[in-house]
């Protein structure tokens, strides 16, 4: 960047105008006497901070969820400005897409952490489908949605197949002793978790190589847009960002509906439902030694109220047909004039009992 | 030749006014307070358990059809789509082409509900209700009207109790769960149900919600919120917005046993279409669908493509089978302009003629 470039300093005047329009409308204990560096996101963060408790909770997610997105947004803007020596043009613009398609690479090698600002905000473009994953994966979870994320960066850092080689290893010595049940299945669960954060790690690399192929997709787009004199060019960030997006769509469909995705995807929802499954065994164990209700009893419980409440349908329905022909027999008894409605017949069930659980 | 007509002084404009719309839209948002779904008047007329069945004002001046249509909605999401807002109602539509409309609505099932079957469902809450409404009006059959996997749980019960259909309508269903272009399909094809529902018991909302958005994941999560920013000045759409996120994000659990099922042998084993369901001990045949049956579906529905919904043709045993193909998507079929202009008259029109 140089101090002749417009469009740093444009930027940087955005941003102080932005900062001004926060600031304004911030309450004043809200506003900061330190002039912050990056106006824009620290305007976003702490002005909606200040009002977040005045928000009911539907309203404040869906902000949420919009300010996630206009970060984005803004993050878009500030890399094509600042990659930008003078007119905006496609060099420049391909300039920045390939040190994101660098980013997206070191990703995938498991140990990236980029300290580039405009990078890591954008990230979270393509962690979009992760990030829904994550929160998919955390409504069934025992752990908070970010749990295995740690674990994850704690295992890279160890260099993960090797750590997880010597943890499998290690995992897989004989128990021993009058603890020994309860040491086999702690170690049971650790080698689940191992499991499950190396799946974790196909999956992510996955998607960092369909981050590569969608940045690829769009700098063809681009190219496309250039050499197409009936097309009309890009005027404004929105067309830019609908662009992106359709590339990332269309390049993500593709991803989705592969036999690599389908495989990774069932393989990561089992192994979360294998530690899961196995965390609710040791639980259960451990309320039953405490003559604490389980969740197999509970489970054999309803089970059970189920097929009663299945009985007591058809035992109604049964009563309720023996009393309409007690009726029609009665009716035919003594004679009266011809009734024109005709009655209605609850469904008799052939059956009395069924098992519960249509396990087929 | 550069791809961009764009200065720095026109994307600081536009930065900008997208910051001031942003800012002053809070305001309409935190003025938003509830956000009434379900508008049209109703009464209960039947609940059993968490199920309430439902019977709709009908207009005094409008000659009704003397056989009552019932919409059986999806366990997924809440059915109050049908009935969003006064302009945007499939019901109201259905009330103005003089039908007189009952609604299943399932409720919220919680864990006592989690051996819930689709025998139950199906051969249980459906033909009770149905039961009630035959009581109610004298007669021995009713039109059905499903919709997505109500309009499934639908074709099986016309299957099993043909007599009692007079009528069926089966709006964005699938028949065949196994298209190439089915994406939900594709996803669960390696998932383990049993070890999914044996684990989890009910299957969360919030997991169903999160994987339908992940199908389009950055229009869904992305630029659909980006576009909001262009509408915060409006409070009309601003509220037409937020009362389609409540819905969005309104999903009740999955009963454990039911969603076993409906994954395994429909999704997963595709029984339905080779006629090798059953429901309750009972053999589902679509060849009893003896009734006439309109097949109405989505062009652009990304989560029931219209192959899926297609295949119908041919398969049921009715001599009088009509497709209505609709230009829109899954949600578009009940709450687009266009949607409330076609699709409830033309249902209305086709069953007058049945009447």
């Amino acid at each position: 960047m140089t101090e002749k470039n417009p469009w740093t300093e444009n930027w940087f005047g955005t941003q102080q105008q932005l900062w001004k329009t926060w600031a304004e409308m911030m309450p004043q204990q809200a506003v900061k006497t330190e002039s912050p560096t990056d106006y824009w996101a620290k305007g976003f963060e702490t002005w909606w901070q200040s009002f977040t408790p005045k928000a009911s909770n539907p309203v404040e997610d869906f902000y949420e969820r919009m300010l996630n997105m206009g970060k984005g947004f803004f993050s878009l803007a500030e890399g094509m400005g600042v990659n930008s020596e003078d007119d905006l043009s496609l060099d420049a613009i391909n300039k920045w897409l390939e040190s994101l398609q660098q980013s997206l690479m070191q990703l995938s090698s498991s140990s990236f952490e980029s300290s580039d600002k405009n990078v890591k905000n954008f990230m979270a473009f393509w962690d979009m489908p992760l990030d829904t994953l994550n929160k998919t994966f955390s409504s069934m979870s025992p752990f908070p949605g970010d749990f295995m994320e740690s674990a994850h960066a704690h295992e890279a850092a160890r260099s993960a197949d090797q750590f997880r080689e010597q943890m499998t290893h290690f995992l897989s010595t004989p128990a021993l002793g009058y603890t020994r049940e309860n040491q086999e299945q702690l170690q049971r669960l650790s080698q689940l978790m191992l499991q499950h954060q190396s799946v974790m790690q196909a999956y992510k690399l996955a998607f960092a190589k369909m981050g590569v192929q969608s940045i690829q997709a769009f700098q063809e787009r681009l190219k496309e847009i250039s050499s197409n004199e009936d097309e009309s060019k890009i005027d404004s960030l929105r067309r830019f960002y609908d662009i992106w997006v359709d590339e990332c769509e269309t390049v993500y469909a593709g991803f989705a509906m592969s036999e690599e995705y389908q495989t990774l995807y069932g393989r990561l929802v089992n192994s979360q439902m294998e530690i899961k499954q196995h965390i609710g065994m040791m639980t259960d164990q451990a309320l039953e030694a405490m003559n604490i209700p389980s969740r197999m009893e509970i489970n054999t419980l309803q089970k059970r109220m189920q097929e009663q409440r299945r009985e007591m349908h058809v035992l109604r329905a049964e009563i309720a047909a023996l009393k309409n022909s007690n009726k029609a027999a009665t009716k035919n008894k003594t004679p009266t004039k011809k009734s024109t409605t005709k009655k209605s017949k609850p469904t008799t069930r052939k059956k009395t009992s069924r098992k519960g659980g249509s396990k087929s | 030749m550069n791809p961009f007509n764009l200065d720095p002084q026109a994307l600081t404009e536009e930065l900008v006014d997208f910051n001031t719309k942003l800012t002053h839209g809070l305001q309409n948002l935190m003025d938003v307070g509830e956000i009434p779904a379900g508008v049209t008047p109703k009464e209960a007329v039947y609940q059993e358990d968490k199920l309430t069945l439902y019977r709709y004002q009908s207009p005094a001046s409008i000659v009704q059809n003397k056989t009552p249509l019932l919409i059986v909605y999806a366990l997924v999401n809440r059915p109050y789509m049908t009935d969003l807002q006064d302009d945007r109602s499939t019901v109201k539509g259905l009330l103005d082409a003089g039908q007189d409309v009952y609604l299943i609505d399932w409720g919220y099932p919680d864990r006592s509900d989690r051996y819930l079957t689709m025998d139950d469902y199906i051969n249980g809450y459906i033909d009770r209700c149905i039961d009630v409404i035959r009581q109610r009006h004298k007669i021995d059959a009713v039109n059905i009207l499903g919709i997505c996997q109500g309009g499934t749980f639908s074709l099986c019960y016309s299957a099993l109790h043909p007599e009692k259909v007079k009528n069926l309508i089966t709006m964005v269903t699938p028949v065949d769960f196994q298209t190439p272009d089915n994406m939900l399909s594709h996803w669960v094809q390696q998932v383990d149900i049993d070890l999914l529902v044996d684990t989890q018991g009910n299957i969360p909302g919030e997991m169903l919600n999160w994987t339908f958005l992940n199908m389009k994941p950055y229009q869904l999560i992305g630029q659909k919120y980006l576009a909001m920013v262009d509408i915060l000045d409006n409070e009309k759409q601003v509220k037409n917005f937020m009362r389609m996120e409540k819905w969005i994000f309104d999903s009740p659990d999955q009963a454990g046993e039911t969603f076993r099922k409906f994954i395994k042998e429909f999704y997963q084993q595709n029984r339905l279409i080779k006629d090798e369901l059953s429901i309750g001990g009972e053999d589902v045949r679509l060849k009893n669908v003896a009734m006439p049956v309109l097949n109405i579906f989505a062009e652009q529905d990304h989560l029931v493509p219209p192959d899926a919904s297609r295949a119908l043709k041919g398969r049921t045993g009715t001599k009088d089978y009509t497709e209505l193909s609709f230009p829109g998507g899954h949600i578009g079929i009940y709450v687009s302009g266009r949607a409330q202009k076609t699709v409830p008259p033309a249902i209305g029109e086709w069953l007058d003629k049945r009447s």
